[in-house]
C-alpha cells in the first residue's frame, strides 16, 4: 500500500503484522502490603454477595434492612413530629440493642463466607503461594468482615445522628464531639466483637453451615443459661459475662450512659471495668484463636 | 483361572446411554476376552459411563451388556465376579487400608475377609498392619489401596478407571506388571487410561471411543495399517537424503518427501510394508548411509490422534 | 552426593540453588542434604512420591523453613525474603480444587491483583492469559462448571498472568486426555521458550519431561540423584537400535558373524557402537529382504536414568 505521492515506490512501511503472543509486563507493581487491602476489599464484596448470584445477596440485604430500618423510621418520625415526641425517639444505646439481631444474622449466616470456603477450595493455598503470609491473610479477612460489620453498627448510628441534626434534635455544639466519639466507640467495638466471634468460630470448620450453627448456639445458649442461673440459682451477675449479646448490648448502654428498659439482663449490675475486660477478652481471644488455628493449617498441598 | 471354551468374555451389543437430551454413549458394540484391553478416548466421551454399565452400576438406555454371559444388572451373582476401581476419589472414611479392603471383601461374601484383605494389600506392596487412616495416605498409596479392594475377591473381570494417576514411574511400572499378570491369568482386565505410553506397554488391544461412539477396536498396529487414507510418515536420516527420496519416489514407494537440511528426510507413504522392505536395498544401491529410520505416527499416540480427529 | 551443577548455556546465575538442604517432619527426613542448581529454561523435576519433590517446592516458595543448608531462589533466601520471592513466582498446584462460584476471568484477575498487579493491568492480563491458554471463549464461565482439562488451563493462566520470573507447575497434565496433554505440553514449551519464562515442571511422566524440558533434576530419597541437560543425556550414543519385521534372530546372527556386538531385548536388536555398523546393518537387512522398521542411535533414555537412579 503506497501513500499518495509515492506512486511507483514499493513500501512496506504501512503494513505490519502484530504479534498476539504473550506480552511481558514492565509496568508498575503495587507494594506487597497492598495485597492485604486487595484481599480485604475482595472479601467484603464476596461477603456482601457482590459478584455472585442474586441469591447470595439476599441475606446481606436482609441484614442491612434490619439494621437501617429503625433508623429510617426514627428519622421519619423525627421529621414529622416537630419537637413533641423527643422522649420517644430511640436512644443510641437502645438502637444497638435492636440491631443485635441483624448482627447475629450476619455473624452466623454471612460472615463465615470469608474464611470457610477458602480452606475448602484450595484457594488459601493459592493465596499463600503469593506475596501473602498467614498473618496478613488473617488481617485482610478481619478487615473485610469488619468493614461490612461497621456498615451495620456505625452506619445506622451516624445516619440517625445526621438526621437528628438536620431535623433540629441534634446535640449542642459542645456535646457533639463527645457524642460522635461515643458513637464511634460503640460502633467499632461492637463490630469488632461480632467479627471476632464469627471468624474465630469459622476458623474451626470448612463448612459454612457448621459455623452458622455453632455461632447461633454460642449466641443463644449462654444468655439463656446465665439468665436462668442468676435468677433461679442465685449465681452472681458476673456470670452474664459469658453471654455475648449481653456483653455487647451492655457495652453500648454504658458508652452512652443509658440504662436498658425494664429489668434488663443481669449484666446491668456488673461493673464497667469488668464489662470492658470482657469485651477486650472476647476480641483478643478471637484474634488469638484465629492466629493459632491458621498457624497449624496445612496451606500447601 | 484356565482359559478354555468357557473363557470369560465381556460383550456389549448396541449399547446406548442417554441422560435426557445428552447422549453419552451411542450404539457401542464390542467383545472383550481374557487379557488386557485398554479403553481410550478423549475426556467426556463416555468412557466412564461405559465402564459403569459394564459393571452393572448403570443401565443402558438401549442395548445389552453381558459379563460372562450374564446381565450385571439383573444377575446379582455377577457382581461377585467383577472388580471395579473407579476414577473418583472415594470419600475415604477414617478407615485403615485393611478395614477398607476388608469391607469390600465382606460385601462380596468372602469367607475369610481378613485374610483376603491382607493378601490383596500385600500383593499391592502395602502393609496390612499399617494403622494409619486412609486420608493420611499419599495419592499413590491410595491408588494402590483402591486396586487392592478391586482384586480382593479374585474377580474374573477387572475394570480399572484411570488406575495410574498420581503414581510415580516406578509405581506405574509395578502396576503395569501386575495388570499384565492378572491378564495372563485369564482374567478380562479392562483399563481406561490417558497415558498412552503406558497403555502401549500393557498390550496392544485397544478400544477407542470418540463422540460417544466406538471409533476403533483391535490391535493398534493393525489399526494403523488399516488407516490407508492417511499416509504414514517415516523419518529417515541419511547422508544422501535427496538421492534416497528420488529413488523411492520413482518406485512409487513414497507419495511425498520433504528434505530438511543435509540429512533429514521425511517420507509420506501409503505402502508402509513395501517401503520398509525397500529402504535398505535402495540405500545400498545409492550408497547412502542410514543413521535413523523411524515411523513418526505409527505409535499408539499417532493412531489415537487420527481416530479422534476424524 | 556431591554438588552437581547443571552446565549453563548462558552465564546467568542459576534460578534456584540448593546446598545441603535438610528438611525433617518429626522423625521423617524429607530432604537429606539436597545439592542442586536449577538453571534457566524449562526444567523437569522428577522423583518418586514421597521422595522430597513437593517438600522442595514448598521450600522454594518459602512456605516451609528448612532445617539446614542454603537455598537461593531468584537470588534471594526464601526463609527471609519469602514474600518478595512469592511475588515473582507463579504456581499451579497439583490439585484441581478451585472456587466454584468464581468465573475464570475473575479468578485469574484476582490472583493477578494479589500478585501485585494494578487492577486494570490485572484485568487485561487475565484476559490475555486466558486466551493464550485456549480458554478465551469460556473465560466468563464459572470454574465450578469446568472440566479437568479446562481447570488445568485456568491454573496455568493464573500462574503466568502476573508475568512471573519463575513458574512452578505441579503435574500440569494430570487428568488430561492424550490430545489435551499434547496441547498442554506444547503450551508449556511455548511459554518457556518463546516467552522466556523459567519453568520448573514437577511430573511423573518421563516422556513428557523428555519432550519439553531443557534439563532434568531427579530427586530420590531426599537427595539429588541426577541433574543435567537433556542434550547431555542424549549425547554419546551408546550404540544402535534396530527393529525389523521378521527374522530378527537371523539378522542378529549375521551381524555377530561380521564381528559386531549384538544384544536382543523385547524383539529389538541393540548393537554396540562401532565403525561401519550402520552400513553393515543396512546391507544385512537388504540381503535378508526384510522390512526395516526402526533404526536409530541408542542414547540413554530418561527412563534408564530414572529407574537406574533409584537403585
Amino acid at each position: 500500500m503506497s501513500s499518495p505521492g509515492t506512486q511507483g515506490t514499493q513500501t512496506t512501511q504501512d503494513s505490519r503484522l502484530f504479534d498476539l503472543g504473550y506480552r511481558r509486563y514492565d509496568g508498575p507493581r503495587t507494594e506487597p502490603i497492598s495485597g492485604i487491602a486487595t484481599l480485604a476489599v475482595f472479601t467484603a464484596k464476596r461477603v456482601l454477595g457482590l459478584g455472585r448470584g442474586g441469591r447470595h445477596k439476599v441475606l446481606p440485604a436482609i441484614t442491612l434492612v434490619i439494621a437501617y430500618a429503625p433508623a429510617l423510621i426514627s428519622v421519619a418520625v423525627a421529621a414529622l413530629a416537630d419537637g413533641t415526641l423527643e422522649e420517644d425517639f430511640i436512644s443510641y444505646g437502645d438502637y444497638m440493642f435492636f440491631i443485635a439481631s441483624a448482627l447475629a444474622l450476619f455473624s452466623a449466616l454471612v460472615a463465615p463466607e470469608a474464611l470457610c470456603p477458602d480452606r475448602r477450595t484450595g484457594m488459601l493455598g493459592l493465596y499463600l503461594a503469593g506475596p501473602l503470609d498467614r498473618n496478613r491473610y488473617l488481617v485482610a479477612k478481619w478487615g473485610g468482615v469488619l468493614a461490612v460489620m461497621l456498615a451495620i453498627t456505625l452506619g445506622p448510628l451516624l445516619f440517625m445522628f445526621a438526621a437528628y441534626v438536620v431535623a433540629g434534635y441534634g446535640p449542642t455544639a459542645g456535646e457533639t464531639p463527645g457524642l460522635l466519639l461515643r458513637i464511634l466507640a460503640a460502633g467499632v467495638l461492637t463490630a469488632l466483637l461480632y467479627t471476632s466471634l464469627s471468624l474465630a468460630v469459622s476458623s474451626f470448620t470448612t463448612r459454612r453451615a457448621a459455623a452458622a450453627v455453632a455461632i447461633i448456639l454460642l449466641l443463644f445458649i449462654p444468655p439463656i443459661v446465665s439468665e436462668s442461673a442468676v435468677e433461679s440459682a442465685d449465681a452472681p451477675p458476673e456470670l452474664g459475662l459469658i453471654a455475648f449479646p449481653f456483653v455487647a448490648g451492655e457495652l453500648s448502654f454504658r458508652i452512652f450512659g443509658e440504662m436498658p428498659e425494664g429489668d434488663g439482663p443481669p449484666v446491668t449490675e456488673v461493673s464497667t471495668g469488668l464489662i470492658s475486660a470482657a469485651v477486650a477478652g472476647f476480641i483478643v481471644g478471637g484474634l488469638f484463636v484465629c492466629w493459632i488455628r491458621y498457624r497449624r493449617i496445612e496451606g500447601f498441598r | 483361572m484356565s482359559v478354555g471354551a468357557d473363557e470369560p468374555r465381556v460383550v456389549a451389543e448396541g449399547v446406548s446411554k442417554w441422560f435426557g437430551p445428552l447422549v453419552a454413549v451411542s450404539d457401542v458394540s464390542f467383545d472383550i476376552g481374557p487379557g488386557v484391553t485398554a479403553l481410550l478416548g478423549p475426556n467426556g466421551v463416555g468412557k466412564s459411563t461405559m465402564l459403569r454399565m459394564l459393571c452393572g452400576l448403570a443401565r443402558p438406555s438401549k442395548g445389552t451388556v453381558r459379563l460372562l454371559g450374564r446381565d450385571p444388572r439383573a444377575d446379582a451373582g455377577v457382581s461377585r465376579l467383577v472388580g471395579l476401581m473407579p476414577q473418583q476419589e472415594s470419600v475415604f472414611e477414617s478407615l485403615t487400608a485393611r478395614e477398607f479392603v476388608r469391607l469390600t471383601a465382606v460385601l462380596h461374601g468372602l469367607p475369610d475377609a481378613d485374610a483376603a484383605a491382607s493378601g490383596a494389600l500385600e500383593r499391592m506392596g502395602l502393609d496390612p498392619s499399617d494403622t494409619r487412616r486412609l486420608p493420611t495416605y499419599s495419592k499413590g498409596m491410595r491408588q494402590r489401596v483402591k486396586v487392592a479392594q478391586a482384586i480382593v475377591h479374585e474377580p474374573t473381570v477387572l475394570v480399572l478407571d484411570e488406575p495410574l494417576t498420581g503414581l510415580d514411574p516406578r509405581q506405574r511400572a509395578d502396576m503395569i506388571t501386575l495388570f499384565q499378570g492378572l491378564g495372563a491369568e485369564g482374567r478380562c482386565v479392562i483399563v481406561s487410561s490417558h497415558v498412552l505410553g503406558e497403555v502401549e506397554r500393557l498390550g496392544s488391544r485397544i478400544l477407542v471411543m470418540s463422540q460417544g461412539r466406538l471409533a476403533a477396536a483391535g490391535d493398534f498396529r493393525e489399526l494403523r495399517a488399516l488407516m490407508d487414507d492417511r499416509p504414514m510418515r517415516v523419518r529417515v536420516r541419511s547422508d544422501r537424503p535427496r538421492q534416497l527420496a528420488g529413488a523411492l519416489l520413482e518406485r512409487g514407494l513414497a507419495v511425498g518427501a520433504r528434505v530438511d537440511g543435509d540429512e533429514l528426510l521425511e517420507l509420506d507413504t501409503t505402502d508402509a510394508r513395501n517401503l520398509s522392505r525397500a529402504l535398505a536395498p535402495v540405500a545400498r544401491e545409492r550408497d547412502a548411509r542410514l543413521y535413523e529410520v523411524l515411523a513418526l505416527d505409527a505409535d499408539l499416540e499417532g493412531v489415537f490422534r487420527y481416530l479422534v480427529e476424524r | 552426593m556431591s554438588a552437581s551443577s547443571l552446565p549453563q548455556s548462558s552465564p546467568q546465575p542459576p534460578i534456584v540453588s540448593a546446598r545441603g538442604v535438610v528438611k525433617r517432619y518429626g522423625q521423617t527426613v524429607a530432604l537429606a542434604g539436597l545439592d542442586v542448581d536449577i538453571g534457566p529454561g524449562i526444567t523437569g523435576l522428577l522423583g518418586s512420591n514421597g521422595a522430597g519433590k513437593t517438600t522442595f517446592l514448598s521450600l522454594m516458595l518459602g512456605l516451609r523453613t528448612r532445617d539446614a543448608g542454603e537455598l537461593t531462589v531468584l537470588g534471594e533466601d526464601p526463609s527471609t525474603a519469602g514474600l518478595r520471592i512469592r511475588a515473582r513466582i507463579g504456581y499451579a498446584p497439583e490439585h484441581h480444587d478451585l472456587p466454584a462460584e468464581l468465573s475464570a476471568a475473575d479468578l485469574v484477575r484476582h490472583l493477578g491483583e494479589m500478585h501485585l498487579l494494578p487492577p486494570r493491568a490485572a484485568m487485561q492480563r487475565a484476559n490475555d492469559a486466558l486466551w493464550l491458554v485456549g480458554l478465551g471463549e469460556e473465560r466468563f464461565r464459572h470454574v465450578g462448571t469446568m472440566s479437568t482439562g479446562q481447570r488445568q488451563r485456568v491454573k496455568l493462566a493464573a500462574a503466568i498472568s502476573h508475568d512471573p520470573d519463575l513458574v512452578l507447575l505441579d503435574e500440569p497434565t494430570d487428568g488430561l486426555d492424550p490430545v489435551q496433554r499434547t496441547e498442554m505440553l506444547a503450551l508449556i514449551r511455548r511459554i518457556g521458550s518463546e516467552f522466556g519464562m523459567h519453568i520448573v515442571v514437577s511430573s511423573h511422566h518421563l516422556e513428557e519431561v523428555e519432550r519439553i524440558c531443557d534439563a532434568v533434576v531427579i530427586v530420590e530419597g531426599g537427595e539429588l540423584r541426577h541433574a543435567g541437560t537433556m542434550a547431555d543425556l542424549q549425547q554419546g550414543p551408546e550404540g544402535l537400535v534396530v527393529e525389523v519385521d521378521e527374522r530378527t534372530e537371523e539378522l542378529a546372527k549375521i551381524l555377530r558373524e561380521r564381528g559386531f556386538e549384538v544384544a536382543m531385548s523385547d524383539g529389538v536388536l541393540l548393537l554396540r557402537a562401532a565403525d561401519g555398523v550402520n552400513d553393515a546393518v543396512r546391507d544385512a537387512v537388504a540381503d535378508l529382504g526384510i522390512g526395516l522398521r526402526r533404526l536409530g542411535p541408542r542414547g540413554r533414555t530418561l527412563e534408564d536414568l530414572y529407574l537406574g537412579a533409584g537403585s
